[in-house]
């Protein structure tokens, strides 16, 4: 035995194998301190040789990677504390190739798709089948599933009609309802297959979505859609896909109940089969009077009560705006219009309710509903006034309703 | 002449404190004395703590001894067992005898007064 200085490298005589020669150049480039990678290296080779002779070549090697495995940190530590700069950047390079090799390893073995396992529906379901609203041609929507739940593409689906009426469908899943009836179809993917019920119920048109009033703070409710049918009958099997233009005012709960959210107007796409319409949503801020409000109070509703013979009288604020008075109750008897225009008081139609506005104001009469009273009024400065009458004559002795007030944008 | 190397002693000397590993590294290479070297040391560890270190980690701690002047080195021969590479031995220098030395005062100090058997009291 020759003593050497430290931290030389030593001098090799012996052959050493390609794989270690290897491991050994990839360290020493990666900015590895010679001596300890020799001397680590070394004391791996003769152990390797030892356990091979003992235990078996296969728990020699399994060993020896267990043991590289194991000093990892300790040689990226020496490379990092002997390294040149250079080597330091090798050595940050290849640590960023493993991690994002392991990063995109784990992802993909997470992510990675399973043979098919399930065949489950697309959109327009209900509880027992699928229900087709189009009068034209429609795609079924059957996805493929493998066992963890992911969603196959490039999957070649076959379907049939198996039995009941007598509906168009193509292999590729084009089917078309012409008339009103159930069929069951079978949809093949080897070895899967399900069959499934296709109610047809083509809708020829949506008859006046109308309009929806409601109050925030107030109950959620649904809108009421006609769906009209190719015997010009209601279609009561409908698979409808409802949107709202603007979710900060309203939403659409899963039940399809609408939920009214702030003070706004906003609007609802209808959508049955082929067809579309739509719906225009107000919801109002409830207020107990119309006497002081905001400029940025635009849509207000206060609740009215009058006995037989009272009146109420409210400042109206100036600007455009409508306003709307609706009962309650079925009691009170149909009204025609709105009653009170112009300047000053005006007379009315004949009805128990009268709804007037005096002063410097301009108003005209909206649309006829025979449960509202609606006018359109334009106040072009301070001081009008509106006044709502009970008179009574054929009516309850208290009438109990709303006044809904909505001012338009001033620009 | 005498008066500087004792200055030397006096004022340089540092005071080396060590790890767990590094205590029983160190106690190992004074133990083997010349067939200390990386693998007869991980075996003699591994037969007296119990405890398999990794040849990566052993290296890590006779560096940062040898670094702290605690152990010195040569190299041997190279050997065919080792794949054509030499035996790197360690010795134990001076200072690392008296650290030895301190760390064993320094444990005995700590253990001074703890009667045996070393029992919880009953209350």
């Amino acid at each position: 035995m020759r003593s050497t200085p430290s931290r030389e490298p030593s001098v090799t005589t012996a052959p050493k194998t390609k794989s270690a020669l290897v491991t050994e150049r990839a360290l020493l480039a990666l900015g590895g301190d010679p001596a300890f990678i020799t001397d680590l290296l070394g004391d791996l080779s003769e152990e390797y040789t030892h356990r091979a002779a003992h235990d078996g070549v296969p728990a020699a090697r399994f060993w020896y990677v267990r043991e590289m495995v194991r000093s990892t940190p300790h040689l990226i530590r020496n490379a990092i504390r002997h390294g040149t700069p250079s080597a330091r950047a090798r050595l940050a390079a290849c640590m960023l190739a493993v991690v994002v090799t392991f990063s995109v390893l784990t992802l993909a073995w997470l992510t990675r798709n399973g043979p098919p396992a399930s065949l489950v529906f697309g959109g327009g379901i209900v509880s027992d089948g699928i229900v087709v609203n189009n009068l034209g041609p429609v795609q079924l929507s059957m996805r493929v599933l493998d066992a963890r739940g992911h969603r196959l593409e490039r999957t070649e689906v076959r379907y049939q009609r198996i039995s009941g009426a007598p509906i168009q469908v193509s292999t590729r899943g084009v089917i078309k309802c012409t008339r009103p009836g159930d069929a069951i179809v079978r949809a093949s993917l080897a070895p899967l297959h399900r069959d499934f019920v296709i109610h047809c119920e083509p809708v020829r048109k949506i008859r006046d979505a109308g309009w929806g009033n409601f109050v925030v703070g107030g109950p959620a409710g649904t809108l009421t859609v006609d769906a009209i049918g190719l015997d010009s009958q209601p279609v009561t099997r409908i698979a409808a896909r409802l949107r709202v233009e603007d979710s900060t005012i309203a939403t659409l709960d899963s039940s399809g109940r609408l939920r009214p959210l702030r003070p706004g107007q906003t609007w609802i796409d209808i959508e049955i089969g082929d067809r579309r319409a739509g719906s225009f949503v107000t919801v109002y801020e409830p207020v107990r009077t119309f006497e002081g409000l905001r400029p940025d109070q635009r849509w207000v509703v206060a609740p009215i009560r009058l006995t037989r013979g009272a009146s109420i009288r409210w400042p109206l604020p100036t600007g455009v705006f409508f306003l709307t008075f609706s009962a309650d109750s079925s009691e009170v008897p149909p009204m025609r219009g709105f009653v009170g225009l112009g300047s000053g008081s005006s007379p009315t139609v004949q009805s128990p309710v009268n709804m007037t506005v005096a002063g410097l104001i301009m108003c005209t009469g909206g649309p006829e509903r025979p449960d509202l009273l609606r006018a359109y009024c334009l106040a072009r400065a301070p001081g009008a006034t509106l006044i709502l009458r009970y008179s009574g004559p054929g009516g309850p002795n208290e009438i109990v309703g709303s006044l809904a007030l909505e001012r338009q944008e001033q620009h | 002449m005498c008066g500087a190397d004792l200055f030397y002693k006096l004022v340089v000397m540092p005071i080396v404190t060590l790890g767990a590993l590094e205590l029983t590294t160190l106690l190992a290479v004074a133990r083997l004395r010349n067939e200390a070297y990386g693998l007869a040391i991980k075996r003699d560890l591994a037969a007296r703590t119990g405890r398999d270190y990794s040849v990566g980690a052993l290296y890590t701690t006779l560096q940062r001894l040898e670094d702290k002047g605690l152990l010195t080195s040569r190299h041997s021969e190279p050997l065919p067992v080792r794949g054509g590479r030499s035996r790197r031995h360690f010795t134990l220098t001076g200072a690392g005898a008296r650290a030895l030395r301190e760390a064993e005062r320094h444990a005995a100090s700590i253990w001074a007064g703890i009667g045996k058997p070393l029992r919880p009291r009953l209350a």
